[in-house]
């Protein structure tokens, strides 16, 4: 059954479509959006989440419809949002944020509800400062906390919206851990800028641009797109538009390669770039 | 000094310097710094013993105490009910309803003490739409900066303003009764605004199923203050407290009328909850 399916939905401010007809279902696992700024994938991810109307289409989230109040409650029963843009309480501690949310998420019993926010913050290795206020605490911390508040409650669907924002490689690396673990037992569907995120640990990527779908496949899939389109070089003179320059002093470029050029073996990053930069493909 | 490690980087080893230890002992390590030392000390025996050795047995003891105190203490809101959390759980929510308790008692009493025609006709008149505007407002996006992390939750909606607003209501009417018994102030101008107020409140939250419940607050804010203003420029020629008997608002007709009007729009909100739309985010 589907977890998500939505049907031409589409979701205008003013005259521009910043989410146009989209149609695609989501199963379980994780799914990664990748596409760049003004693409459509927050508007999209606040669909999903019942916090933002479409303004024509559906959306169906566990087979309910979240413009119905009593079926949308129940959605927001079983799905955690991270929004892109959290907001604090700076004057809350970690905890006192979490529970503040998990309140919210009618968790009404207070022993119980303290042990799941102690859980959250624990998985998400803030257990030692919990008890800090969220203004002592760093970027990559407080982006933790809005994580924590999220998984309240090991929701089936979590919905994502820049989940790395902030994080260092390590805390990177956790999140991936986490989010595969959840991948495992529910769904993810989150929007990412990094290529490298979506190649870790999504099983399908989409890609959008100006609101449309312009690839749904799997990470490996989307790298083999520049499959005989991405070449090394040594005269920069030679390059496609789409070239720059490599640690070992290489040229690397995206296109239609010359005659005898030396091809390489293309990455997700070079799959993603050949759709979403204009004039990569001619 | 030199600024402490990070807390979630233990493994590198990192210890409290001797020199900041003993600044920190002497009480010269304030904020940030100090919360790092202290959320260190709270998990490194080598640095607890240091901490000993610099401060002395007892003095050690006794600050010991007091560290684990003040970082493990819950903030102030871990204990509150629930329903506490629901209402004032927000340092926004908080201050809207300190004012609006001071509102009621303080205006009533200093116009009573001061005869103040303008003031009593002005209070008459804004006080009922007071409750639902604090609601509303603390509600909105720009006043509600974690806002963004509970939109996605089951009660984070329109049930969650109904809620406040009862909560505000409930909160504050009685504290105008012991007013009226304990102050000098004329019952009538204590509480004929309150019924009025819930009607308007459950106007508000009827109508705003259907439409943007901001400009239906307003319309109702300027409409009874119309017929308030107009009331008392009627009775111009009337002593306050004799004017304030013969108001139209204060009189059962309208008290009863707004009990009525509240009943029936309650019941309506009700029945029409699935049309509440969704919250718009910018």
């Amino acid at each position: 059954m589907s977890v998500v399916s939505t049907s031409a939905l589409t979701r205008r401010f003013g005259g521009a479509a910043a989410v146009d007809s989209l149609d695609f279902e989501v199963t379980g696992g994780v799914v990664g959006l990748l596409g760049p700024n003004g693409s459509g994938k927050t508007t999209l991810l606040r669909m999903l989440s019942t916090v933002l109307s479409p303004t024509s289409g559906d959306v169906s989230i566990f087979g309910l419809d979240p413009s119905h109040h009593g079926q949308r409650t129940d959605i927001r029963r079983r799905l955690g949002y991270l929004p892109q843009d959290p907001g604090f309480y700076r004057g809350f501690s970690a905890f006192e944020l979490v529970d503040y949310v998990a309140v919210l998420k009618e968790m009404s019993e207070r022993s119980s509800r303290a042990d799941e926010v102690r859980r959250v913050l624990a998985a998400v290795d803030l257990a030692d400062v919990m008890h800090k206020k969220i203004r002592a605490l760093s970027g990559g911390q407080r982006q933790r906390v809005a994580l924590a508040a999220a998984m309240l409650g090991s929701p089936e669907l979590l919905v994502l919206d820049e989940p790395a924002t902030g994080l260092d490689p390590a805390q990177r690396l956790q999140l991936r851990s986490l989010l595969s673990e959840h991948g495992r037992r529910g769904t993810v569907v989150l929007s990412t800028h990094h290529t490298v995120e979506v190649a870790a640990f999504c099983q399908r990527v989409i890609v959008m641009l100006r609101g449309r779908v312009h690839f749904d496949g799997t990470p490996s899939e989307l790298a083999q797109l520049a499959a005989g389109r991405v070449w090394v070089d040594h005269d920069a003179s030679a390059a496609s538009e789409r070239a720059w320059i490599t640690a070992d002093g290489t040229i690397r470029a995206i296109g239609d390669p010359p005659t005898g050029a030396e091809l390489v073996e293309p990455t997700i990053d070079d799959g993603y770039l050949l759709i979403a930069t204009p004039g990569a493909v001619r | 000094m030199t600024a402490p490690q990070p807390f979630t980087a233990p493994s590198t080893g990192w210890h409290v310097a001797s020199d900041d230890l003993a600044a920190y002992v002497a009480g010269r390590v304030h904020g940030v710094s100090a919360d790092s030392i202290e959320a260190h000390l709270l998990r490194c025996d080598r640095c607890r013993t240091a901490l000993t050795a610099t401060a002395g047995r007892e003095d050690s003891d006794r600050r010991w105490a007091a560290i684990a105190l003040e970082v493990d203490r819950p903030g102030r809101w871990a204990h509150s009910a629930t329903w506490f959390r629901v209402a004032m759980g927000t340092p926004h929510l908080a201050m809207a309803g300190a004012l609006l308790a001071a509102l009621y008692v303080i205006v009533p009493l200093v116009a009573s003490l001061v005869n103040d025609r303008a003031t009593v006709t002005w209070f008459i008149a804004l006080a009922p739409s007071v409750p639902i505007a604090a609601a509303v407002l603390a509600y909105a996006t720009a006043a509600d900066p974690a806002g963004n992390s509970g939109t996605a939750t089951p009660l984070h909606s329109f049930r969650l303003v109904a809620l406040r607003t009862a909560l505000l209501l409930a909160a504050v009417f009685p504290i105008g009764l012991i007013a009226s018994v304990l102050l000098p102030v004329p019952t009538t101008l204590v509480l004929c605004w309150f019924l009025p107020a819930v009607a308007v409140c459950a106007l508000v939250l009827a109508i705003g199923t259907r439409h943007n419940p901001v400009w239906v607050a307003g319309s109702l804010a300027v409409g009874w203050a119309a017929v308030v203003l107009a009331g008392f420029a009627r009775l111009r020629d009337v002593p306050l407290a004799a004017a304030l008997e013969q108001l139209s608002v204060t009189q059962p007709p309208v008290q009863i009328g707004s009990l009525i009007v509240a009943v029936v729009a309650g019941a309506w909100f009700v029945m029409w909850r699935d049309d509440v739309t969704y919250r718009v985010s910018p």
